[in-house]
């Protein structure tokens, strides 16, 4: 799976959100169209939330006995 | 280390500042449970919460375990007055006590700097992150090592608790198909740290790494660049001078005269030994 997969498959998650729903990093607080916009333009941002994504997935496969 | 049964809660409110009301928030229900444990609690609230405020409490209540709910920075705490109220210049405030950090990436700086003044640092190496529609399981989160350790737990024990609690949140999480929420909170407990004299700060800098092995946390967290510098200049220096003299040896006699014992042999090891005996010695004085 590639990181435009990935992306993809995040902007359908966020997509999928109620209209209140909103996303802080540090001081920034991002509402859906913000999130989507930075997510498309920031590179450095991408690649973070790219990141906790994947963290998160490898984790998960990697519990034991669960 | 902390004076038991006392809490300094730092918790400032800015002006238009959405996330400084929630992590207000937050701290009420740290206030409202030391409070019903019989916790005396010292409430640095919303527009109190500037520097000499947070600098004069701490000075009066030396030893008083302080939690900071707010924004961060790798050096800071900030302020009600988009001051920084702790930083690197006032770092000694924090000395010899327990620092609870609920702010963005102090770990990273600031409480490395308050660890080598002998605090115990519980904060995050990186921004934090979280979404506002499951408030409430980050809340959980941030609140449970405080409340553990004002129920007399120790803060390794604590860590170890909520590293577990959050990944049954994040099972949680998945199962009401909040997977981006409970993302933002698995990567949470990846950035959450303990500094304490069983868990000394780790470095990214192959430098720092190797001086922590060499020489111990204590020690090596102390040691500048300078350090380094100081030895490589050394020895390339000796080398340069070695190098040089064998080279007017050979061109005098060649490679007879380059083995035959030279006074300057014996100035040169007797130079690198008194440069070990030094470095020794102020490696014993700073273990001291």
């Amino acid at each position: 799976m590639s990181e435009k997969d990935i992306v993809k498959a995040i902007i359908d998650h966020i997509n999928r959100q109620g209209n209140n729903w909103k996303f802080v990093m540090g001081r920034e607080i991002l509402d859906k169209k913000s999130f989507l916009k930075k997510l498309s333009k920031d590179k450095e941002f991408r690649k973070t939330i790219v990141q906790m994504v994947v963290s998160l997935s490898v984790d998960i496969l990697t519990r034991k006995g669960e | 280390m902390n004076r038991l049964n006392e809490i300094i809660v730092i918790r400032p409110v800015i002006k238009d500042d959405e996330v400084t009301q929630i992590c207000y928030d937050e701290a009420q229900e740290v206030v409202d449970y030391a409070q019903s444990k019989g916790w005396k609690v010292i409430d640095i609230a919303k527009d109190d919460a500037v520097r000499e405020k947070v600098e004069q409490t701490l000075k009066e209540h030396p030893k008083v375990l302080v939690c900071h709910y707010n924004h961060g920075a790798e050096d800071a705490w900030w302020g009600s007055d988009s001051r920084k109220c702790v930083n690197i210049n006032n770092v000694e405030v924090l000395a010899n006590r327990e620092c609870y950090a609920q702010n963005c990436s102090s770990a990273k700086k600031l409480g490395v700097e308050a660890w080598k003044l002998k605090a115990t640092y519980w904060g995050y190496t990186d921004v934090y992150v979280f979404t506002i529609d499951e408030k409430e399981y980050f809340k959980k989160f941030n609140n449970y090592g405080i409340k553990l350790r004002i129920d007399g737990e120790e803060w390794s024990e604590a860590l170890k608790k909520t590293k577990k609690l959050a990944e049954e949140l994040v099972k949680e999480l998945l199962d009401k198909g909040k997977a981006f929420a409970a993302a933002c909170l698995h990567r949470n407990a990846e950035i959450l740290v303990l500094y304490d004299e069983e868990h000394p700060p780790t470095s990214d800098c192959l430098i720092r790494r190797i001086s922590i092995k060499l020489f111990g946390p204590r020690i090596g967290w102390k040691l500048t660049r300078m350090f380094p510098l100081s030895l490589a200049l050394f020895f390339l220096s000796m080398g340069v001078m070695l190098h040089d003299f064998c080279h007017e040896c050979w061109l005098y006699g060649g490679y007879s005269e380059i083995l035959s014992l030279h006074g300057f042999y014996i100035g040169f090891i007797l130079a690198i030994v008194s440069f070990l005996l030094a470095y020794y010695q102020i490696f014993v004085t700073l273990k001291k």
